[in-house]
């Protein structure tokens, strides 16, 4: 009986709540509208502007700090792509600057595809939103953050630039997995290229044609191909597929402000470094050289003996500077030429 | 043959220093032994040694079934059909030949000396190949220099027992064959070839770079215009014989008739022939119907073999490149898609400090050998340079492919140094008498030249008048025909005015720094080998504040735990490093190994140490799971522990079950890989971070630093509930915990464990 | 009067050993000594059976074991009113008895302290509050609850759950079961717990204390939420049982004759009902012992070190079961096989060998042939019913691909290979003789330049 009673109460209640609610959205919007399609109806007005903002940019969203809030307020039925970068010269973000494009790329492909009401791209330099890179703990640029329809800012996915790499094609297939879209990578054809290429070629094909045995005499000249191959050597040898592979810094400023050329850890070097390195050898395997093919050939006995003892002092000087760049790299190494 | 070999002193003199480099290469392999004591090292010897004892005992046809049910469990592994055989067969044949003629030699002793005993043979050898390329003394500089580079030592000191240690002798003998076959020109060579290509094939997966540069050299040679009935023969002989004996290793089997890898070599095989059907049709027919008949061929063959390979490899008939190789073309192809290759040390890139520590000053004395090949371009010198050229190449990309450059360089280092003396001890009056025609070093060089060049040239011209603006190969071999013989006017009028070192000043300058440096890389070669290649990883040697050593021996006090403690069917969780040595040394069950041929089975490893107790309770019950064994270096900051491996387990482990381990949730918002207090959530619930910091904090009473990772650590540890704690080592290095049962009332472990713990359970409904 | 018992015990002791197959030494805890003659029945019952009780109160210490020996091997708590347990004994050694292989029966009452309950609690069984009875108004006894309608009858064949009908057959029952206590409800997640019997429908657990006042709220449990009896079989097969009531074992409720309201009087069926829960209890029947398990393959005898793919191979499992004090052979149609290799590769029933009136257990067999999948498999018989005792065996056994001489050795498709292999060396003979005696002088130059 008294538990009747009570729902009973409840209901006219709930009557009442939904009647007071009803009546300002019928004011403000036209007619039988009620509570829920109003907040739809402000949904749909943003969705409008993002879009027109989208299709204005190339299909991204170049937002600040407020467009940020705006984009991430809630409601909110569209997932968003934001790309923390430093485009500005200032802050010479060489990776920010490679991956602009391919990012580009990727937004193009979306906005290829049809309904774009699901996803946006969209980009904050730090000049235009510095508090939001602070209110995000961003601390390095680039990043690209996926924040998904469904959850709030806080369930956000980051892209892992260090493992997948700064190319538009792991970066879209990433989205596609995360947001289950279908985005491809068409890269544009740069005609330009593609004709200076055909040219090129046909060029080529033309004078080894016209110059057939002179071009045979070129190609089959074992200096070339020696020195070919003797470049080759001293690249690989001086650790030229390790910056292919861990791409690290040309230089890095050292301690005293001077940009140094030696990186820490035995392990570890800079491009620069290994270039050195090549010279190196190249300068000490020359003085070889011509110990070995050169001074034969002088008939002249000072000459020869000059010849001899320059070469030679190269050979011992560089060495030392060699063993001492080796000492630099791993201190514990205890042999020393002329540097102590 | 140059100047000492006249003299009988020398034939006394070769063998001696020979010998004394084969004794100076072995003895300085045995830091090792005489620091620590004879023991097998690392890993993968691990493993060898544990199939070598399986020979020995039950003799070779029941190796070759062995079904080994102790690893990969519970998918067992078929042993036979997936190992090299070489190393493990020579060493149980050098055991029962001994114990034949009654030496009773402990088995663990041929095998840790064996990578020593090879070692001298590869010196050895190394001076037979240097010899067929410039003379013997270059070839005793060669023996020398490769009896102690470090680049070679480093996979070869005693205790070391891997395919490596034989397959580098291998290696270099099979080219001094290969070398001394095209040379010769005789089939007996190019079967001895095959044979040692085979034993190269049984010994290690590295023979790939044997069937890739030998037909690259026949090629070459091709192109060049240099195809004679030496190279037909020679390597006819080696190509039919040595692909039928390599697919009489199980492992290896129909690959060479499918792989990419084995394509080239095929593709030679076929030219050859074409090449000297070619020749054959062009004696027996006027030049124009030849020029036709060329034509025709050409065309034909390329359309036939184009379509004939496009449709093979979409058919799928030819294998693509497996990963490992593919990874060498594609450089960053293994980071993005086989973390697992990606995640092994000796598969890094090569940083240039390598280089130097490997080799010294050999590394450039290496190219001015190489120049010094191209002056005299002889066959078995574009050999030596292709070798050169590829071996640094791929040096460069994997750390430990050092290991195939190394020989190389010793080879071509060799001559230029010995040329350097040559010219510089060389004789005056001798000179003097003789400066008019070509220095005896070159005199047999030029010789031959002129002699081979004659079939070379007739060989060539006719082609180059016929063939014109006709295949590639007849344009190129024209071309190099005509490179051929300026060379050779250039090499004689070269020759002919070279005049002696005349004063003695500079020559003593000369030859004593050369001989200082000599000794510099003795000293190098020493320091290195005692210092960086002579620790066997599964005892450390550590020095204290006082300078004494500290041997720190917990891997082995571990294992001989598990091994006297556990039931003998235990089967023991640990990440696929340790794998070989558990079975090895512990001899207990293990889920995964170094041999990372499942890529699943170890992801579900990495899953179970990732995730939270929960997932990895299912995950150890379902793999009967008895214990779980980890390496800990954060009290004695050992470096290469599970937590900093643990990354890759994580990604190894993404790569199969993206929707339960991820990785990024393991770093810090700021993108930091932390375990002290601000480490993840994810981070602390892993079963790896609890098992690892498990009573950390007690151990320094609540202000524990981890000396690794030098992170101050939370004061509170982690709780374990479906592990028990089973052993720590005397430095921690290595803890082994228990799996739990499933709880006797049914409760879950957490409640079981907080009850145990004298915790009361608030009352519920149900 | 305890004289006796124990004088009586000792006799016993002497005459034979216990039926139980756990052991005969059984400790009776009890809120004061002087509750003994309470329960005169059930110990003569037990000591029919052979049991050597033990008869303690709270108050004195005891310890359940020593050195990792059990003193006892079965444990009744009949104490529900103990404030802290006796000296030497905590939830912990109890669980730890229990862990060990002992029997342990907890009888609850209104009065019911927290020690009891929270070691009910970590057998996911949970009493109602503390001075709550089980009322029901219409199946109340008239003799015994006629005030309080707290005594009520219920009748076996309707509120015995099947798990209790394996335990306590209720054709043996020769009348309804009478219970005057506490409820308690089990947790429906633990598998290893089972609740006997219910309260009837119309009953509801409510503080017993001012019973006239009138219901303002709902009670907590009613009708069939409420467990009177309920077991648990732990994962080592050591058997517990709850009781909402230590009334129900005693003498009174044993000898009296209920009698619903409305309907005539009947003779109580609590004395069988304990003695057969007792015996369930006590490990006196419903074990089950797996007695040898055998395998090899079709047309041999002995077990092989290991199979290969495809073998067909015969398992073989005898199981025996014990009651009455001996070993009987198992008889069921349900018994299954399984092939485990992380997932199971082959589930098949096994079969029955048709018993004869010597065979002393029960055999069950088939024959199958192995998956084509090598690897090391699990040969598992995970036998699990309400009941009964856990069946669970596994045999590890390696399967093994085929040797390298167990694959034929001449294959039709390789024909073509065979003739060019044959064709190659006779052509080479040929050629060879030709070569050498056939005076081709221009190849034999050829070869000299080469």
């Amino acid at each position: 009986m008294r538990g009747l009673s009570r729902t009973t109460l409840f209901s006219v209640a709930a009557m009442l709540g939904l009647a007071l609610l009803a009546i300002p959205s019928s004011i403000s919007s036209s007619g039988l509208a009620s509570a829920q399609p109003a907040g739809e109806a402000l949904l749909a007005k943003k969705v409008a502007r993002l879009s027109a903002k989208a299709s204005a940019n190339k299909g991204i969203i170049s937002l600040d700090s407020s467009a940020f809030e705006d984009v991430m307020s809630k409601p909110r039925n569209y997932s968003v792509v934001v790309l923390f970068t430093a485009i500005s010269p200032e802050f010479n973000c060489v990776p920010c600057l490679n991956f602009d494009p391919e990012y580009k790329l990727v937004a193009s492909g979306w906005s290829k595809l049809a309904d774009k009401s699901q996803l946006y791209f969209s980009v904050l330099d730090f000049k235009a939103g510095q508090e939001i890179f602070q209110k995000m703990g961003m601390n390095s640029a680039p990043s690209v953050l996926y924040f998904p329809a469904t959850a709030s800012q806080s369930t956000q996915d980051r892209y892992d630039f260090g493992r997948l790499g700064f190319q538009a094609e792991p970066f879209a297939n990433w989205l596609n997995a995360r947001a289950g879209t279908s985005i491809k990578v068409q890269r544009p054809i740069d005609y330009m290229d593609v004709c200076i290429k055909i040219i090129g070629t046909i060029a080529c094909l033309f004078t080894v044609y016209q110059l057939f045995t002179k071009a045979g005499k070129i190609l089959g000249s074992k200096y070339i191909w020696s020195a070919v191959s003797m470049f080759t050597i001293f690249i690989m040898i001086s650790g030229h597929m390790w910056n292919q592979i861990r791409n690290p810094p040309y230089t890095a400023p050292g301690r005293d402000g001077r940009p140094g050329f030696i990186a820490q850890g035995f392990q570890n070097q800079f491009g620069l470094e290994s270039q050195i390195v090549a010279v190196l050898y190249a300068l000490i395997c020359g003085s070889a050289i011509v110990l070995i093919s050169v001074v034969p050939k002088i008939e002249n006995p000072t000459q020869q003996r000059l010849v001899v003892w320059a070469a030679m002092c190269f050979f011992g000087f560089f060495f030392s500077v060699l063993i001492k760049f080796f000492q630099v790299k791993n201190p514990g190494y205890p042999f020393t030429l002329l540097f102590k | 043959m140059s100047v000492e070999t006249t003299s009988t002193v020398a034939r006394v003199l070769k063998p001696t220093i020979l010998i004394l480099i084969a004794l100076v290469a072995i003895s300085s392999r045995l830091f090792s032994i005489i620091r620590f004591e004879s023991v097998i090292h690392e890993f993968d010897p691990w493993f060898n040694y544990r199939t070598t004892q399986h020979l020995v005992k039950n003799g070779f046809y029941d190796f070759w079934n062995w079904f080994d049910e102790k690893s990969w469990y519970p998918l067992g592994r078929v042993v036979g059909g997936t190992v090299y055989p070489g190393i493990m067969v020579t060493s149980a044949v050098i055991h029962n030949v001994l114990h034949f003629f009654n030496f009773p030699v402990d088995i663990r002793n041929v095998c840790v000396f064996l990578a020593p005993m090879f070692s001298g043979l590869t010196a050895f050898s190394a001076y037979l190949l240097t010899k067929e390329l410039k003379d013997s003394s270059a070839g005793l500089l060669a023996a020398a220099f490769l009896g102690v580079a470090p680049g070679y030592i480093s996979r070869s000191v005693a205790g070391s027992y891997d395919n490596e240690g034989i397959a580098i002798f291998l290696l270099v003998f099979t080219f001094y064959l290969w070398i001394k076959a095209v040379k010769t020109g005789s089939a007996y060579f190019g079967l001895l070839t095959a044979l040692f290509y085979f034993y190269m094939v049984s010994a290690w997966g590295g023979y790939v770079f044997i069937t890739n540069l030998v037909p690259l050299h026949a090629f070459t040679l091709l192109l060049m215009g240099r195809y004679s009935n030496r190279l037909y023969v020679s390597y006819s002989t080696f190509y039919a014989v040595g692909t039928l004996l390599s697919m009489q290793i199980p492992f290896v089997g129909f690959q060479p008739t499918r792989t990419s890898e084995h394509m080239a070599a095929l593709g030679v095989f076929g030219l050859l022939q074409l090449y000297a059907f070619a020749e054959l049709v062009r004696g027996h027919v006027t030049p124009k119907q030849f020029k036709t008949l060329l034509r025709a061929g050409v065309s034909a063959v390329a359309v036939i073999a184009v379509v004939g390979l496009t449709l093979l490899s979409f058919s799928g008939v030819i294998a693509p490149f497996t990963g490992r190789f593919y990874s060498l073309y594609d450089t960053g192809y293994a980071k993005i898609h086989i973390p697992i290759i990606a995640s092994v040390s000796e598969h890094q890139p090569t940083a240039w400090t390598s280089f130097f520590f490997d080799l010294q000053m050999l590394i450039f004395l290496f190219p001015a050998g190489v120049y010094l090949c191209f002056k005299e371009l002889k066959d078995e010198h574009v050999f030596i340079i292709l070798y050169s050229v590829f071996a640094s190449y791929f040096a460069g990309v994997m750390v430990r492919l050092m290991l195939t450059l190394t020989p190389v360089v010793c080879v071509s280092a060799a001559i230029a140094y010995s040329t350097l003396l040559d010219t510089y001890l060389e004789k005056s009056d001798h000179v003097l008498g003789t400066n008019l025609k070509p220095l005896t070093a070159t005199n047999d060089s030029n010789g031959d030249a002129s002699t081979d060049a004659k079939p070379t040239s007739n060989g060539t011209k006719k082609p180059h008048s016929s063939g014109k603006g006709n295949a590639k190969e007849a344009k190129a071999t024209a071309a190099k025909a005509d490179a051929v013989e300026s060379k050779a006017q250039a090499k004689s009028t070269a020759a002919a005015k070279r005049y002696p070192v005349f004063n003695w000043d500079s020559r003593a300058m000369v030859i004593l720094q050369l001989t200082w440096f000599l000794f510099m890389f003795a000293w190098h070669c020493t320091y290195v080998t005692s210092g960086s290649y002579s620790s066997p990883s599964i005892v450390l040697a550590s020095r204290q504040q006082d300078g004494s050593q500290m041997i720190i021996d917990d891997f082995r006090e571990a294992y001989y735990w598990l091994r006297k403690n556990t039931k003998e069917d235990a089967k023991v969780m640990s990440w696929w490093d340790y794998g070989y040595q558990m079975a090895g040394m512990a001899n207990v069950t293990t889920l995964v190994d170094n041999n990372t041929w499942n890529n699943t089975h170890i992801a579900t490893v990495g899953k179970a140490m990732a995730t939270s107790e929960e997932v990895s309770y299912e995950v150890l019950r379902r793999h009967d799971v008895d214990y779980v064994l980890i390496l800990f270096g954060g009290v004695i900051g050992y470096s290469g522990d599970d937590i900093n491996k643990f990354l890759w387990m994580i990604r190894i482990a993404e790569g199969v079950y993206p929707n339960e381990v991820k990785e990024t949730n393991f770093f810090t918002p700021r993108g930091e890989y932390k375990v002290d207090q601000d480490a993840t959530p994810t981070m602390k619930n892993s079963l790896m971070y609890k098992m690892s910091y498990y009573r950390f904090a007690e151990l320094y009473g609540g202000n524990a630093v981890d000396h690794v990772r030098q992170a101050r650590m939370p004061s509170e540890g982690p709780k374990l509930s479906v592990l028990e704690e089973a052993y720590t080592t005397e430095n921690w290095l290595v803890r082994i915990f228990k799996v739990k049962d499933l709880d006797v009332l049914g409760r879950s472990l957490f409640d079981a464990t907080d009850f145990d713990k004298g915790k009361i359970r608030k009352t519920k409904k149900f | 009067m305890r004289a006796f018992i124990l004088l009586s015990t000792m006799a016993m002791a002497m005459v034979a050993s216990a039926t139980s197959l756990t052991g005969p030494r059984a400790l009776v805890i009890l809120d004061n000594l002087d509750d003994t003659d309470a329960y005169m029945n059930l110990w003569t019952d037990l000591q029919e059976r052979q049991y050597n009780i033990t008869l303690r109160d709270t108050s004195s210490p005891m310890e359940l074991s020593k050195y990792d020996q059990r003193h006892y091997d079965h444990l009744l708590i009949l104490s529900p009113k103990m404030k802290d347990y006796p000296k030497g004994m905590s939830a912990k050694s109890i669980v730890a008895f229990v862990a060990d292989g002992g029997n342990v029966l907890v009888a609850g009452s209104p009065e019911m302290g927290s020690t009891l309950r929270e070691l009910s609690r970590e057998f996911d069984v949970e009493y109602d509050n503390r001075y709550t009875t089980v009322l029901d108004h219409f199946n109340y006894d008239q003799n015994l609850g006629n005030k309080h309608h707290d005594a009520i009858v219920v009748n076996p064949a309707t509120y015995m759950s099947k798990a209790g009908e394996a335990i306590v057959p209720q054709d043996q029952l020769p009348g309804p079961i009478l219970f005057r206590g506490i409820a308690h409800s089990v947790n429906p997640a633990n598998s290893l717990l089972n609740s006997v019997l219910w309260a009837p429908s119309e009953a509801y657990s409510w503080e017993n204390v001012n019973l006239d006042d009138p219901a303002d709220q709902d009670p907590s449990l009613s009708g069939k939420d409420i467990s009177l009896v309920s077991v648990m079989q732990a994962r080592n097969n050591a058997r517990v049982a709850f009781l909402g009531s230590t009334e129900m074992l005693t003498d009174a409720f044993f000898e009296a004759s209920p009698k619903k309201h409305g309907d005539k009087e009947t003779i109580s069926g609590n004395r069988k009902f304990i003695e057969e829960l007792t015996k369930w209890t006590f490990q006196e029947k419903s074990v089950l012992d797996v007695v040898a398990v055998q395998h090899h393959k079709v047309g041999e005898e002995e077990a092989p070190a290991h199979y290969r793919i495809k073998d067909n191979m015969t398992y073989t499992i005898s199981i025996a079961e014990y009651h009455d004090g001996e070993w009987h052979p198992f008889s069921a149609d349900d018994v299954q096989l399984e092939l485990i290799m992380l997932d199971p590769y082959i589930r098949k029933t096994l079969d029955q060998v048709p018993l004869d009136d010597q065979s002393t257990v029960g055999t069950f067999t088939t024959t199958l042939q192995l998956p084509d999948q090598y690897g090391v498999f699990k040969f598992t018989v995970n036998y699990k019913r309400a009941g009964l005792t856990y069946v669970e065996s596994v045999t590890t056994v390696g399967i093994h691909p085929f040797r390298h001489d167990q694959y034929p050795r001449f294959i039709s498709q390789a024909k073509p290979y065979y003739t060019s292999a044959a064709s190659m060396g006779v052509g080479l003979l040929v050629f060879s003789f030709v070569y050498l005696w056939g005076g081709l002088e221009t190849s034999v130059k050829t070869t000299k330049k080469a």
